[in-house]
């Protein structure tokens, strides 16, 4: 029988978590880092633009420092993991849309900074609102996040001027061209990228008045109101006049758009494989879809037309930037991080990093050197773009803008003998309670 | 006293699974200090500790068998339980996450501004004296009778030799960004030769990389030219000159300077802000300042070394106004940038008051999380900190019209879905079981069909059956329906109840089977002897004993049912609303419901989501104890 005393006990054990604690500590002589986080798609992009860790000099960048950039797994998982991030955990720099400023600053997640007059002059006022709160800068725009409309190969040559001549198009070459649907959604979902269209026809979350939200509602549920309601007074009308048909007694598709593939009324199986099948002439895509192009129809880029010829339907054009968090305070990168900051708001860092990531430039100089693609979005995004204000967007508790035309559309086509104007004013009502609500955060 | 006793390897192979389970811990603990978790860090040094006394000392055998067991359940059940109830006494929500003391300091970090004029220098960052932690400014201030050229008039490069002489250093610039009277030149030390558009050719970002005899250095050659950058001036529109950087991937950016700036000098330091004669200033072949009398610029190792007090530091000038450094170096750039600001947001720790020197504000802590400006409630300053607020997270469940009307509805459709759900699994699960009982052809490939719906991953499951149920889905189309399985509102209950039949009764015919494979034939034979039929032999005896052997199992899946977020989320979201501006939809259950309330909406309200979160937990609780004392299943245990 083996025994041992409690004193050699003590040292056994004292040596194994010593030795264990040496092997596991971790390297304390590391070079200095800037930590950034992205999406996957920015992710990537960044690493290709700054390097790999292992192949970075110091100082390329920001004298004595190397950058880490970690992609995570998706826009979710990024948002996620900022509200979880902690002063050891977090970045020095997140790339994120500018609806999270807000919130970042309130939580204190997010710093204050100051850009040059030099570069701050490169951008426009609305694009550093959409990244300050209260009066400071959180963030430096890095590019424009928007859809537009592109006309499908072998459809109308020449831009269209009205939503109207779209639905005209459709009805008329329906049968011979085999359109399974006149117009699909290919970026951003209902809410987002479907915007252009329910603003075409008279919904969208807000109004802008020389450029604020405009806040003068009418008091009355009525649809038709103040010049500011989100909903206007046309757009019952205008639904059954473009894009419903009373089928018995419900109301359907009529088969030139629906919010979701296979919505009752539209034969329309797979948005994105029947418009590349050109059995859709238009579509909304976004600034990161230029794989879906053909230069034959890169050109066509437009907002999506409103009723009357020379109006159109406003579509979300929010910034995505380079924010400062508070944690590089933490981490002694404060001034460091700033300094990069300064990199991706110049007009060469820039165009470096546009050139791979392919989306429009958010610095007017720099912008001007976009592909075709690029500088058609932006031009659709100066037609027709609206600040996305994540404050009103998100809405009272369950009344978010992001699910509300979805579920107005499942209400007006789900049940049989549904009243379009009730269900309409009921929307108007949850609407103009999110612009108050949201303009007070 | 001898505490380790037995067979040597036994003893070694024990002293190195806990050591090293000792080790995982420490390291766990170590780094939840690092970052600030300390409740975290002491849990663990607990564990380390219970582990310790436990399997090297033998104070207690049983407890070599329970320790795991109850780090785990402290871990994992205790701790959030304890975290919840805390958390729905507290205004926790979006705005209002730091502690008060955080917030506070972010307050104060952030509470400064620029001057009104938004004076800023380019500064040389080094230190003041031997010690190389004094941080300091050479700032660089242009006469009032020069003028500098701002450093936006910066032009894209490509560095190279001019007319086949390597010697002839020369710069190919594109000056594409002012459309001014030279957008291609070549520059070298003596000459600038204009070019058109026409006569150099561009790359994809509009820049020219090559023209008529200019010649582009490879990189090594580049790297060669390096050195003597600083000391050549190309020629540009007099009275300026150009300077070019190293090029970093091909690229050099080519600055406008003016030829005979002059310049005072200041050196500003923590303590004092002082002119320097311009005789004790070091300048490079280029002008720049370099250096100054009791001034050392940092190097590039150095600043990294003391970026954190150069982001910082708060340098003298002129009161109340202090000069912060914004901007480190960069690799084109060898200026710092920094820029002359005030604290406009100061802290009285007698009155636990924040004032704003600039318009006068006061702010006091208002109670609820916030410094709230007494004269214009709207006016606060952000971020808030989590404040106690006893049980108004419990209370708005009741008086907040827009959270307690649709509660009762609710509540009332989670306890039928619980209900409804476990009696459908059993029901269908016993008679699976009870027909899978007979001996018939082909029963293992029943009964591996039956177990498929287990076998899936749910997540799949859900989303599958929520395609299937969509009005133009396969139900309808398969049995020429038209019905709204996922419109209507009780049509979505029924779907709810069906998709959850089909996931769950596999489980129940599993436990049912090998239930009733633990009966004793016997029974049913004596029985069947006395006369009883088969109708009075499940009703009276397979029936009660089954219930008896599963009634722990039946309550754990009211359990886990009334807390089932992931069918109701996937398959209708809740919904159908049953108008546009309902909170809840028809098919939420109390768990669907928090999270809405709590997460779905511009304010992310975790108070309120605990308190919710409690008050599920105490009626899951009292439902299950009743269930387990009515049918006294535990009472074998006493």
């Amino acid at each position: 029988m083996f025994s041992i005393s409690k004193k050699g006990a003590g040292a056994v054990v004292a040596f194994a978590v010593v030795l264990g604690g040496i092997a596991l500590a971790p390297a304390q002589a590391a070079p200095k880092v800037l930590t950034i986080w992205a999406d996957e798609t920015r992710g990537p992009n960044l690493i290709q633009l700054f390097g790999a860790l292992e192949d970075q000099d110091d100082g390329d960048f920001v004298d004595g420092y190397v950058i880490d950039v970690k992609p995570q797994a998706n826009f979710e998982a990024l948002k996620a993991a900022l509200d979880n991030a902690t002063s050891a955990s977090g970045p020095d720099i997140v790339l994120g849309p500018n609806d999270w400023v807000a919130t970042g600053a309130k939580n204190g997640k997010l710093a204050a900074f100051t850009l040059p007059a030099t570069i701050k002059k490169d951008f426009t006022a609305n694009q550093l609102g959409d990244l300050s709160y209260k009066g400071k800068l959180y963030g430096v725009p890095l590019d424009v996040n928007n859809v537009a409309m592109v006309r499908n190969e072998g459809v109308p040559s020449s831009a269209v001027a009205t939503f109207g001549a779209m639905v005209n198009y459709f009805q008329a070459n329906k049968e011979a061209q085999g359109l399974t649907a006149g117009l699909c959604v290919l970026g951003g979902g209902t809410s987002w990228g479907g915007l252009g269209v329910w603003s075409a026809l008279g919904l969208q979350p807000y109004r802008m008045s020389n450029g604020k939200v405009d806040t003068k509602l009418s008091k009355a549920t009525a649809t038709v109101a103040a010049s500011g309601d989100p909903v206007s007074g046309s757009f019952v009308n205008n639904l059954k006049a473009l894009v419903l048909e009373p089928s018995g007694n419900r109301w359907v598709s009529n088969g030139f758009w629906a919010p979701w593939d296979g919505a009752p009324g539209t034969t329309m199986a797979n948005c994105e494989a029947d418009f590349k099948a050109g059995k859709v002439p238009f579509a909304i895509l976004g600034n990161w879809q230029k794989g879906m192009l053909s230069t034959a129809i890169e050109g066509t880029l437009q907002p999506v037309p409103g009723i009357t010829a020379g109006t159109y339907g406003n579509a979300f054009g929010s910034v995505s930037g380079a924010l400062l968090t508070s944690f590089a305070n933490g981490k002694g990168n404060l001034a460091a991080a700033k300094s990069l900051l300064n990199y991706f708001g110049s007009r060469a860092g820039q165009r470096d990093y546009q050139k791979i990531e392919n989306r429009p430039h958010a610095n007017a100089k720099a912008a001007k050197f976009g592909s075709v693609f690029q500088k058609g979005m932006a031009r659709a995004a100066g037609q027709a773009s609206i600040p996305q204000i994540g404050s009103i967007l998100s809405g009272t508790g369950g009344n978010a803008w992001w699910d509300l035309p979805g579920d107005f559309w499942w209400n007006v086509t789900g049940d049989p003998g549904v009243d379009l104007t009730t269900k309409t004013k009921s929307l108007s009502a949850i609407l103009k309670a999110n612009v108050v609500a949201g303009s007070k955060f | 006293m001898r505490i380790l006793k037995g067979n040597l390897y036994a003893i070694i192979a024990k002293v190195i699974f806990v050591s090293l389970a000792m080790v995982a811990l420490g390291y766990f603990m170590m780094a939840a200090f690092g970052t600030g978790d300390t409740n975290i860090a002491i849990f663990l040094a607990i564990c380390i500790l219970l582990l310790a006394f436990t399997y090297f000392t033998n104070l207690s055998v049983p407890l070599k068998f329970f320790a795991p067991g109850i780090m785990f359940l402290g871990a994992f059940v205790i701790v959030p339980v304890v975290f919840t109830l805390s958390m729905a006494g507290f205004k926790y929500q979006t705005g209002n996450m730091l502690s008060k003391e955080d917030a506070l300091s972010t307050i104060i970090d952030q509470g400064n501004t620029t001057d009104p004029e938004g004076t800023s220098f380019d500064v040389v960052i080094g230190h003041v004296g031997e010690k190389q932690g004094n941080v300091g400014v050479l700032i660089p201030i242009p006469r009032e009778d020069e003028s500098q050229v701002g450093s936006a008039l910066v032009f894209d490069s490509r560095l190279g030799y001019y007319g086949g002489d390597k010697s002839n250093i020369a710069v190919l610039v594109s000056d594409v960004y002012e459309e001014g009277s030279y957008p291609f030149f070549i520059s070298t030390a003596t000459e600038l030769v204009t070019l058109t558009e026409d006569d150099v050719v561009l790359n994809d970002d509009y820049v020219a990389v090559k023209a008529p005899g200019f010649t582009q250095f490879s990189e090594a050659e580049s790297k060669v030219v390096s050195d003597q950058l600083a000391g050549i001036r190309f020629k540009y529109v007099d009275p300026y000159f150009l300077k070019a950087d190293p090029p970093i991937r091909g690229n050099s950016m080519a600055s406008v300077n003016q030829a005979e700036v002059n310049y005072n000098y200041f050196i500003s330091t923590k303590t004092e802000y002082y002119e320097v004669d311009e005789n004790d200033v070091t300048v490079d072949d280029l002008g720049q300042a370099i250096a100054a009398k009791n001034f050392t610029k940092y190097t590039s190792d150095q600043i990294a070394k003391y970026a954190d007090k150069i982001g910082n530091v708060r340098l003298k000038y002129e009161d109340p106004y202090y000069i912060g450094i914004e901007n480190l170096p960069t690799g084109s750039n060898p200026f710092g940038w920094a820029i002359v600001k005030i604290q406009n947001i100061t802290y009285d720790k007698k009155t636990d008051k924040v004032t704003d020197i600039l318009t006068g504000a006061t702010y006091s802590d208002d109670g609820r999380g916030n410094y709230r400006n007494p004269d214009n409630k709207e006016d606060y300053l952000d971020p808030g900190w989590r404040q106690g607020v006893w049980f108004e997270n419990f209370t708005s469940l009741v008086t907040e019209p827009r959270i307690r009307e649709p509660l009762i509805s609710v509540f009332i459709w989670t306890i039928v879905f619980a209900v409804s759900t476990v009696i459908t699994q059993f029901a269908l699960g016993l008679l699976v079981a009870i027909a899978m009982d007979k001996k018939l052809r082909g029963r293992g490939v029943y009964r591996s069909l039956m177990i498929l719906p287990y076998a899936m991953p749910s997540i799949m499951s859900i989303l599958i059956w929520g395609g299937m149920l969509d009005r133009n889905g396969a139900i309808n189309s398969l049995l020429n329906l038209d019905i709204s399985w996922l419109q209507d509102p009780w049509m979505a209950k029924v779907s709810v109840l069906l998709v959850n039949l089909w996931l769950g009764f596999p489980y129940f015919y599993l436990i049912c089977a090998g239930s009733l494979q633990a009966i004793p034939k016997e029974l049913a034979e004596s029985a069947s002897i006395d006369g009883a039929n088969a109708r009075q032999i499940f009703r009276l005896i397979t029936l009660p004993l089954l219930l008896r052997m599963l009634t722990p199992l039946l309550i754990a899946s009211f359990a886990f049912n009334f807390n089932n977020f992931n069918i109701v989320y996937l398959l209708t979201g809740g919904g159908p609303k049953p108008e546009l501006d309902s909170l809840a939809g028809a098919t939420d259950i109390l768990i669907s419901y928090t999270y809405k309330l709590a997460f779905d909406t511009t304010i992310q309200n975790y108070g309120l989501a605990s308190a919710i979160s409690v008050v599920i937990f105490v009626i899951v609780a009292s439902i299950s104890m009743y269930g387990i004392r009515k049918s006294k299943v535990l009472d074998d245990f006493a």
